[in-house]
């Protein structure tokens, strides 16, 4: 399930035009565009500063029931959505841990990436990635997702999704069975309980090198930097 | 032309396509059911195939064409069955030939931003083009799954069948491309 | 109005305190109800208290989404909504801070007030751009001004029965014991307001609006983190407010706290095990059954109420 020796930030970059990357030595967290510009959406470091105790409290009340309400983005991105109904319906039953599907990018915690992606649907989970409300996670289900599976020389699929989305838990398989999945799920909410699956800041603390990837295999770039 | 009962194969030249689909949708083959298309890679030709169907006698017809691949065009049938048009597309997409008066020739169906030539045609090497375009996780091993044929299914022999070879054919390709030094040098290595 | 015009400070502490209480109560019944529906379907089904740490999750979410002013105020016009009803309701009469702030003609209000929520939300929907929140609320609207007219009916013989449009008024006059209620005093007018409440608690069969598998959720599509935990609130006041409501038209009110939580509870579990069997109605299918048979019964229930009327008179 966790596998450890992935690193989540790509490491082999092609060199981004100067102005991308001035000064990175000096400010690690880059800034995004659009944090000054939108007040509304504050990311943590403008969070007002509270006592430590307090803040620890409260983190581990947010975290725990964080986790335990976990709501699945229910978009199927390849054949592994399959098994994503068992797991929904009455026997594997995924309500019982407080998961529920939800239809909406702006309304879910998780996004499940259920097998290979081709370029077209990558472009579109970016997208439904980046709509989603900040604590949010992303499930990579399936070989395909960690190193391209059975679509390994497709000429349309990529191979390692942890290069374009920031990935908290793998489950490997093909495909993984309903038991698997719960497994995965329960090793991301453990993570989550412990403040580790922090993914989302990865992303933005990263996004010009996630963007430099996502940039490079997407041949038509028509979108804006980051779609709220 | 072949017949297998319910199920006819034939062929015509390009000139008479049109006057023998229409024949054929005279005769009660109202349904278009696919269009595909054969790339016939040494006899430098492509082939593509219209398969009608009679609904109410249950006849089948496949009518191949065969076109150059130097000039790939054909005149469009969507006039006649309109939903010909996303095969049309599709085809022209993955295929590279043209339908002469038919719509959204050149819209991108499934490929947005593709620059390559078209990748269906058999010359088209597709592991070549992931391996440039699409980064790999090390570590990853393929099995012929010819390898497992006609054995028998003790543990030994799958072991033996498991076991990595010179011929396979993913390593070796990438070396061919990366100058002899596959793996070594392609981003981190994963700890055995 | 003479309640309304007495405000002390403690008595709108008492208020507030059963509003936090009510919609506590609505979110035990909305883990309840899903509960019982994956017992139905077979499943183990999430815990009772699932609802709470939605909500609280909710209000945990670190970035939120703005589409403009009216986006913020629809959750607040509907929480409003459900709160202004509960306020005028008498959920126990006569119990500080539960018996409302009821007066002559509050019928009216509450009615109106019912409709201000759904505006609201359909004004949100509307400016959050989204066309499925779009299609949903002219869907809902459509729903709802079907229903309205058989409860309205009920409403009327029930009104006319009774003769005061007070709902302190109604339950005053339907003490006395089970055979005084007027579920069972007109039981076409209640065959008529039973049927209307199906489609104002917009469970199973009516449940269009919401419709989560073609159109992804309806109104709330654009609605993320805060203002989604707000109107999961609202929700909530607003389903044990119209129980309340129901409750106090034609199951007699209730006169303490265990007998109006048992009613309330028993008023939803009504919408809840209807939703479990049938499948969902389209939005005309829906239309057209309100303005059938309900619409049929209410007609009757007046008729049935002005002959009771003559008879006693």
């Amino acid at each position: 399930m966790k596998d450890e020796k992935i690193r989540r930030v790509p490491e082999r970059i092609e060199p981004a035009p100067p102005d991308v990357l001035k000064d990175r030595a000096y400010d690690p967290v880059p800034a995004s565009p659009r944090r000054e510009v939108d007040p509304y959406c504050y990311l943590g470091a403008t969070e007002v500063q509270q006592p430590l105790a307090y803040r620890e409290a409260l983190a581990t009340i947010r975290n725990w029931c964080r986790a335990n309400s976990l709501w699945v983005m229910a978009y199927g991105t390849g054949c592994g959505a399959i098994e994503l109904r068992p797991l929904m319906t009455s026997r594997f039953d995924m309500a019982r841990f407080g998961m529920a599907p939800r239809p909406t990018p702006r309304q879910s915690n998780v996004l499940i990436i259920g097998g290979y992606l081709s370029l077209k649907t990558l472009k579109r989970v970016i997208r439904a990635y980046e709509q989603m409300p900040a604590p949010k996670w992303v499930v990579g289900l399936g070989s395909c997702t960690i190193n391209g599976g059975m679509y390994w020389d497709s000429y349309y699929t990529i191979n390692k999704l942890d290069l374009y989305l920031p990935v908290d838990v793998y489950i490997s398989g093909c495909m993984p069975r309903p038991e698997a999945l719960i497994a995965g799920f329960q090793e991301l909410m453990k993570k989550i309980k412990q403040g580790e699956a922090n993914g989302w800041n990865e992303y933005l603390e990263n996004i010009d090198d996630y963007k430099i990837n996502q940039k490079r295999v997407i041949g038509d770039w028509r979108m804006p930097d980051y779609n709220w | 032309m072949q017949s297998d009962g319910w199920m006819t194969q034939e062929t015509v030249a390009l000139s008479g396509l049109t006057r023998r689909l229409e024949e054929l949708r005279g005769d009660g083959h109202v349904q278009l059911t696919l269009m595909t298309v054969t790339d016939w890679l040494e006899d430098g030709e492509f082939e593509v195939s219209y398969i009608l169907t009679d609904p109410v006698l249950f006849r089948t017809v496949i009518l191949g064409v065969r076109i150059p691949r130097e000039t790939p065009e054909l005149p469009t049938v969507s006039d006649i069955w309109p939903q010909a048009v996303t095969y049309e597309q599709e085809i022209n997409e993955m295929f590279g030939i043209r339908f002469e008066g038919s719509p959204r020739q050149g819209v991108p169906f499934i490929l947005e931003g593709w620059k390559d030539i078209p990748p269906m045609r058999r010359d088209f090497d597709t592991l070549k083009y992931s391996v440039e375009h699409y980064e790999d996780r090390p570590g990853r091993r393929s099995i012929d799954t010819r390898r497992f044929v006609g054995r028998v299914s003790d543990e030994k022999s799958f072991t033996d069948a498991w076991e990595p070879r010179e011929d396979d054919g993913r390593e070796r390709k990438l070396a061919d491309m990366d100058g002899g030094a596959a793996g070594s040098d392609r981003g981190e290595t994963t700890d055995e | 109005m003479q309640a309304v015009l007495n405000l002390d400070i403690g008595y709108l502490g008492l208020c507030a305190l059963s509003v936090i209480g009510a919609i506590a109560y609505g979110l035990l019944i909305g883990g309840i109800i899903r509960k019982v529906m994956a017992r139905i379907q077979s499943r183990i089904g999430p815990p009772v208290w699932q609802p709470y740490l939605d909500v609280a999750k909710l209000f945990f979410q670190r970035t939120s989404i703005r589409h403009g002013m009216m986006f913020y105020l629809a959750p607040v016009f509907r929480t409003v909504g459900g709160i202004g009803i509960y306020l005028l309701i008498p959920i126990v009469a006569g119990m500080p801070g539960l018996a409302g702030f009821s007066f002559n003609g509050d019928v009216l209000l509450v009615i109106y007030f019912m409709f201000f929520g759904c505006l609201g939300m359909a004004l949100g929907a509307g400016e959050s751009g989204h066309p499925h929140a779009i299609i949903a609320v002219s869907r809902g609207l459509s729903q709802m001004s079907s229903y309205e007219l058989p409860f309205s009916l009920a409403l009327i013989a029930l009104v006319a029965q009774v003769g005061t449009f007070s709902i302190g008024g109604i339950i005053e006059a339907q003490a006395g014991g089970i055979g005084n209620w007027y579920l069972f005093m007109n039981p076409l007018a209640g065959i008529a307001g039973l049927l209307s409440f199906l489609g104002m608690q917009m469970y199973s069969p009516f449940n269009i609006v919401l419709a989560p598998q073609e159109i992804p959720i309806g109104p709330p599509t654009e609605y993320n983190s805060t203002f989604l935990g707000l109107m999961m609130s609202g929700r909530a006041i607003f389903g044990v407010a119209k129980s309340a409501l129901f409750m106090n038209l034609f199951l007699g009110g209730a006169t303490s706290i265990p007998e109006a939580m048992i009613k309330i509870f028993v008023v939803y579990m009504w919408a809840v095990f209807v939703g479990a069997v049938f499948p969902r109605f389209r939005a005309e299918q829906s239309v057209r059954f309100f303005l059938r048979w309900p619409t049929w019964f209410g007609l009757a229930g007046i008729a049935l109420a002005m002959l009771m009327k003559h008879l006693a008179s």
